[in-house]
């Protein structure tokens, strides 16, 4: 049946809240459905361009088969369309969801590290072979733009800095849950993070480093 | 080395702040390309950012009717607002973003102004901690600043990043009606087209190029009415308080609702659309 | 996403506190200090034992830091709650007007952190629970009643922001099931 490979789509996509979850790993990219639906919608595509030379005009009363096979075939293929699309795009979310909840740091979420962090007993995929070279470079295209945007406001905040609690008291204490090395904070004070240790530092300097899973607020 | 903290009768030795933004004009402003405050610096934030569009919150320049009226509302709605800083502004702005689905209008002079009052206040934070003469007393003020700072820094993010969502959300919309474009600012604006074309490119390389041409466009409608293009819902419920009597709204039931001075109400935004925009409500 | 999902509802209780930490309060500080200029204002000069105005984000960091005694606001007191509740209690469905809007993140912020300025915390902790409780019984029945959802209108004058921000998301939802369900009006007037 037409639109039955558009529907698996969906309904995985529907059912898991992986992918808008960013604590969560992303599922794989759906290839192999993808390229399926789309040869169908291209197979639709071509049926109706051939019907539609070879029989020219169509009135309903007279092909009434016809007019209603092509009619299904043309809703069916824009059909899959929607599905496809609405695929793409609950992925999109997701993938945006996971770049500002690692503050930003492209490089650390396409990292092995933060794969341990997020699945630490699975062997699921970590982000970057879940996603597919096109949302690779999508990512990589909205870090940029965001980077851009953040730039205007930089000098005074950090935009990628979080958002979810307001803010406390300006310190922070914290113990170092993985080793993290030297580290360079904001004003240009270095810190070796070894795992064990405490410190009370500006909040805003270890955000990050609280966000990524290296110091735990105490 | 003279302190910032000192009794403002040694104000010569003090590093002014910039004074109060002088009261907001009514609709002729979103025609400015930045914002008309005095500037302290021409180094400023203000001037490194693209030329913003702030017209005076609330105009939306498709409302044909009723700007007589709401010319009158906004100047009484100055001298409400004159009393009021702007942190506790920008938090009103920041709830109105937060509570409603649409986009409202970028509130440029704000956010301008405390840019540039933070910036300054972390120079002289840094300046007066590097500093050994600095006394006790003022390193314990400093905190208090840097505890505020964090403060409104939090807002202006949180401010911020809703309306980039908003904008993400309905960036194709947003490009294809013009009248829209003054409620952003120049940054944002641009950020909107860039996104929108990324997207597009996204899809057209994962899908839309391996599909029959007829089917590569973005803007469909579909058969039940739903278009591609996401729109904000004008239906949506709004939680609003009401600072001042608004008379009576007819709901869609035919009903008639006051909005009296001190009530709050959930109600379709639609119907209270321009109370929240000249301020006469507040949106929780 | 630029705005986490957590946050996309509404308002949550912690920023609709950080809202609240704006509003002004006395306290006594227990140390000196000349007046300070900050972004909302200038606050000062501290003088124990006169009392001063700030802004309550400012009063709740000097009092973790042991430098002052907060006022508590005039109706934060067990008999004014206990008013407020017996008036809740025999209002029958109508909501009690709370002193101040935000009623709820005030006396919770100084339940916690100052507990030693008040009078019969413990006291004082109980009566706010019950006046909660008895207000969000009476959210439920009204939202029971018939007509509620109808024409996606609902007035809730006196019900603080803390309550309605909570109950906002369950209500939005509700109604634009109701609104799928009703026949569709003419596309126009919903366009901007």
């Amino acid at each position: 049946m037409y639109g039955d490979l558009a529907l698996q789509l969906v309904t995985a996509s529907h059912r898991s809240t992986l992918s808008t979850t960013p604590q969560l790993p992303l599922p794989k990219y759906a290839l192999p459905l993808i390229l399926s639906i789309c040869l169908e919608t291209r197979q639709l595509g071509t049926s109706i361009a051939s019907a539609a030379e070879s029989h020219g005009q169509v009135s309903l009363s007279q092909d009434r088969a016809l007019v209603c096979s092509l009619t299904v075939q043309h809703l069916a293929a824009r059909r899959n369309k929607r599905c496809l699309l609405a695929y793409l795009h609950n992925r999109v979310t997701g993938i945006k969801e996971r770049w500002w909840d690692a503050g930003g740091g492209l490089a650390y979420l396409l990292s092995s590290a933060n794969n341990a962090a997020v699945n630490p007993d699975s062997d699921a995929p970590d982000l970057r072979s879940a996603l597919s070279p096109q949302e690779l470079d999508f990512l990589r295209g909205y870090n940029n733009l965001m980077l851009d945007y953040k730039t205007d406001f930089l000098d005074v905040l950090d935009l990628t800095a979080g958002i979810e609690r307001p803010p406390g008291e300006i310190m922070v204490d914290v113990r170092v849950v993985r080793d993290a090395g030297e580290v360079v904070l904001e004003g240009g004070e270095r810190v070796d993070f070894r795992k064990g240790e405490r410190f009370r530092l500006a909040r805003s300097a270890v955000e990050r480093l609280i966000v990524q899973g290296f110091l735990e607020e105490v | 080395m003279s302190s910032f903290f000192q009794e403002p009768d040694s104000d010569d030795e003090i590093p002014q702040l910039p004074p109060e933004l002088p009261p907001l004009h009514p609709v002729a402003s979103s025609s400015r390309a930045s914002s008309s405050r005095p500037s302290i610096t021409q180094d400023s934030f203000l001037s490194r950012l693209e030329a913003t569009a702030s017209p005076r919150p609330g105009i939306r320049t498709d409302h044909e009717d009723g700007i007589g009226e709401e010319m009158e509302e906004e100047e009484e709605e100055d001298e409400y607002e004159l009393e009021e800083g702007e942190v506790r502004r920008l938090g009103k702005a920041w709830s109105r973003e937060r509570g409603t689905g649409g986009i409202l209008a970028w509130e440029g002079e704000l956010v301008d102004s405390l840019m540039d009052k933070l910036e300054q206040q972390q120079k002289l934070v840094d300046t007066l901690k590097s500093d050994p003469d600095t006394s006790e007393e003022e390193h314990f003020k400093l905190v208090l600043v840097q505890t505020e700072m964090e403060r409104v820094k939090y807002l202006i993010r949180s401010y911020v990043r809703c309306r980039l969502h908003k904008i993400e959300k309905y960036s194709y919309h947003i490009i294809l009606t013009p009248s829209l474009h003054s409620l952003l600012s120049g940054a944002e604006l641009s950020h909107a087209q860039r996104y929108t074309e990324l997207l597009h490119t996204h899809y057209s390389h994962s899908v839309l190029d391996s599909l029959p041409e007829w089917l590569r466009k973005m803007d469909d409608t579909y058969g039940d009415g739903l278009s591609m293009v996401t729109k904000p819902n004008p239906n949506l419920p709004v939680l609003i308080y009401c600072t001042r009597d608004c008379g009576e709204i007819t709901l869609d039931s035919g009903e008639q609702a006051a909005l009296a001075k001190g009530s709050t109400h959930l109600v379709k935004y639609r119907l209270v659309e321009t109370f929240v925009l000249s301020g006469q409500v507040e949106v929780l | 996403m630029a705005l986490p999902k957590t946050l996309q509802p509404s308002l949550t209780p912690d920023e609709l506190t950080f809202l609240a930490e704006e509003e002004e309060i006395s306290i006594v500080p227990l140390f000196s200090m000349t007046r300070i200029r900050l972004l909302s204002g200038i606050y000062g000069s501290f003088q124990p034992p006169s009392s001063s105005k700030v802004p309550l984000w400012l009063a709740i960091s000097l009092k973790r830091k042991r430098k002052c005694r907060i006022v508590p606001p005039i109706w934060l007191n067990v008999e004014t709650l206990q008013t407020l509740l017996k008036n809740e209690k025999e209002r029958g469905e109508e909501f009690g007007r709370l002193p101040g809007r935000r009623f709820v993140e005030v006396s919770k912020v100084l339940l916690d952190v100052a507990p030693d300025d008040l009078a019969q915390p413990a006291l004082l902790r109980s009566l706010l629970k019950d006046l909660r409780e008895v207000r969000q019984a009476k959210i439920r029945l009204g939202l029971q009643s018939e007509g509620v959802m109808q024409g996606s209108y609902l007035q809730v004058t006196n019900l603080t922001p803390i309550e309605l921000t909570e109950l906002k998301p369950f209500l939005v939802k509700a109604m634009g099931m109701m609104q799928a369900l009703e026949p569709r009006r003419d596309e126009a007037e919903g366009d901007e």
